[in-house]
């Protein structure tokens, strides 16, 4: 009992400091704000395995989408990658390149399973079918040196 | 100005007196059968055409469509079915499960009713994919295809009248489809794997961002639903002998495509003798998600699937050069002769030989049916997409279903 209390101290505790933290963790912003989105998507926290040049942040949603997050050796997120029974908040992982893809996406109609986005600032592939959904958007501009979009699960 | 040149083709090609073959194949108004698009064609009473064209007249010639595979369906008021109306460019999707039906598409004279909770709330959707969502409520229609009738499915009205307010989360999942033009058809007909769209998860969980949402004058939330009051496969609801799966049967196509093309999209498997199974070999996919493996230059990907709801073969290599204009295509100087191993979870392996054109040339064409189309995707993932289909038998077995020995889901070709 006592233990569980503890627990929820704890949990909102470290709720409050995450939403004190950063209003946005998204495409473009700071690794700090990773902790905003894990306290949206009430995700936990997975190892992620780094590579050189970026680290690796990975979280699951109760619903259970995976979250990536790639950060580049000065924190800032030049990707994020998804997969899971159901699409995630793209315009939380997006931030403020959420409307870019949007309003991207309505200039070409290619089914209902795949979609890219392609230009200099973003590229994003959405793809998969109900029941297995999975994706990445990057900041092509922003790619630590040497690291390619395939390197990114 | 898709129209003009459409027109202008027929008339060049009747001018020249050629055979219409020479001219990519039929118009929308002058069907022609050529020898591949004759063998694709079953014959009976449970089968349905299939058609790949340039998508509904609604559509902004700009945006007309390319590989997607419709058909029509008739839905009806009440379960006497003595009030219907028959839709046409409804996709053919094996990729989602349920009927969706842009509202500006459904003639008037019908009034489906609306599903509620047990607390008389409206009941609406968010329904996912992955290159956008649709939004409105959930209403019960009879259903007819072919021969066969179901009662009372739920059915998705996308963008209904009086369910204009989208909840933030399900508006925060990527782009609006909400209309003929953005979403590329009428509506579609969801026949893949799966019984219902969200299924057992959604009887007691609500995912975030959430499918189904009970609705007040006030607004939206979230809820469970029963795996009754979720949108259905339709064709599972039919009779038995015709509930079991579907078989698509599309043509083979030239290289430089078609303008269109007829097929059949044929009810229920191994149950009539124009859906049998006989030799044809059976993949088994994943239970949960409806993928398979596919091997492709030395790489497995696990992610893979086979849909006839999207319309290219995508999958990610950088040594294809991408499109300048037709963003996310493969644009490669000349076309590439490819092959990639499909293995199912069982270990069953098909090699694949497969082509990539370049779209930008492809889509010059005025066509609408390629088997040659490619693009660029994630990781991991290989999306055998419409030109999958084109020259083949594609059977889907729902899950659950026990056929040639074999219990689905599964895909056999």
């Amino acid at each position: 009992m006592i233990h569980r209390k503890t627990g929820l101290y704890t949990s909102l505790a470290l709720l409050v400091m995450m939403l004190a933290g950063a209003a946005r963790a998204e495409l473009g912003g700071s690794i700090a704000t990773v902790q905003a989105d894990q306290a949206r998507m009430k995700a936990a926290v997975r190892p992620g395995t780094s590579g050189p040049g970026y680290s690796v942040h990975v979280m699951q949603t109760p619903s259970g989408i995976t979250v990536r997050e790639y950060a580049d050796t000065s924190g800032n997120v030049f990707a994020v990658t998804w997969q899971g029974p159901f699409m995630p908040d793209l315009k939380q992982l997006l931030g403020p390149y959420f409307s870019n893809y949007v309003g991207a996406a309505r200039k070409r109609h290619g089914g209902l399973h795949h979609l890219t986005v392609a230009d200099k600032n973003l590229v994003v592939h959405s793809q998969g079918h109900m029941r297995a959904f999975s994706g990445i958007a990057y900041l092509p501009a922003k790619l630590p040196t040497g690291v390619k979009p395939a390197d990114l699960q | 100005m898709r129209l003009r040149l459409r027109h202008f083709r027929l008339a060049l090609c009747l001018l020249l007196a050629s055979s219409l073959a020479a001219c990519g194949g039929g118009s929308s108004t002058v069907k022609n059968s050529t020898t591949t698009t004759a063998a694709s064609i079953i014959n009976g009473s449970n089968v349905a055409s299939l058609s790949v064209d340039s998508g509904p007249s609604t559509l902004p010639s700009s945006q007309y469509t390319v590989n997607e595979v419709f058909t029509d369906v008739t839905i009806c008021d009440s379960e006497a079915a003595d009030n219907c109306k028959t839709i046409d460019h409804i996709l053919v999707d094996t990729g989602s499960t349920g009927l969706r039906i842009i509202a500006s598409a459904i003639p008037a004279g019908l009034n489906l009713p609306q599903m509620q909770d047990a607390s008389n709330k409206n009941i609406a959707e968010c329904g996912m994919f992955a290159d956008g969502y649709t939004w409105g409520p959930v209403k019960k229609a009879t259903i007819k295809l072919a021969d066969q009738t179901a009662l009372s499915v739920p059915i998705q009205v996308i963008a209904e009248p009086g369910f204009n307010s989208v909840p933030t989360a399900c508006a925060n999942t990527g782009n609006p489809e909400n209309d003929v033009s953005s979403f590329g058809a009428n509506g579609v007909l969801g026949i893949g794997y799966f019984l219902q769209d969200c299924g057992t998860y959604c009887v007691k969980n609500i995912p975030a961002p959430a499918i189904y949402y009970a609705c007040t004058s006030t607004g939206c939330n979230g809820t469970i639903l029963a795996t009754a009051d979720q949108l259905n496969n339709p064709v599972s609801l039919f009779g038995p002998g015709y509930n079991n799966g579907v078989m698509l049967s599309l043509p083979g196509l030239p290289s430089n495509g078609e303008l269109d093309v007829l097929g059949s999209l044929v009810l229920g498997v191994n149950s009539q003798s124009n859906n049998q199974l006989d030799s044809t070999q059976i993949y088994q996919v994943n239970a949960s998600t409806g993928n398979l493996t596919t091997v492709y230059r030395g790489q497995s990907l696990t992610g893979s699937f086979i849909d006839s709801g999207s319309n290219g073969l995508y999958f990610n290599d950088s040594t294809i050069p991408g499109c300048t204009t037709a963003t996310g295509f493969y644009c490669p100087t000349s076309t590439l002769n490819l092959s990639a191993t499909i293995k199912d979870i069982n270990g069953t392996q098909a090699n694949i030989s497969f082509n990539i054109a370049n779209a930008e040339t492809l889509f010059q064409s005025g066509n609408t049916a390629f088997s040659d189309l490619g693009g660029g995707g994630f990781t991991n993932t290989f999306d055998w997409g419409l030109p999958f289909f084109y020259g083949r038998k594609v059977f889907v077995v729902f899950e659950g279903q026990n056929v040639g020995g074999s219990t689905g889901p599964f895909i056999a070709f």
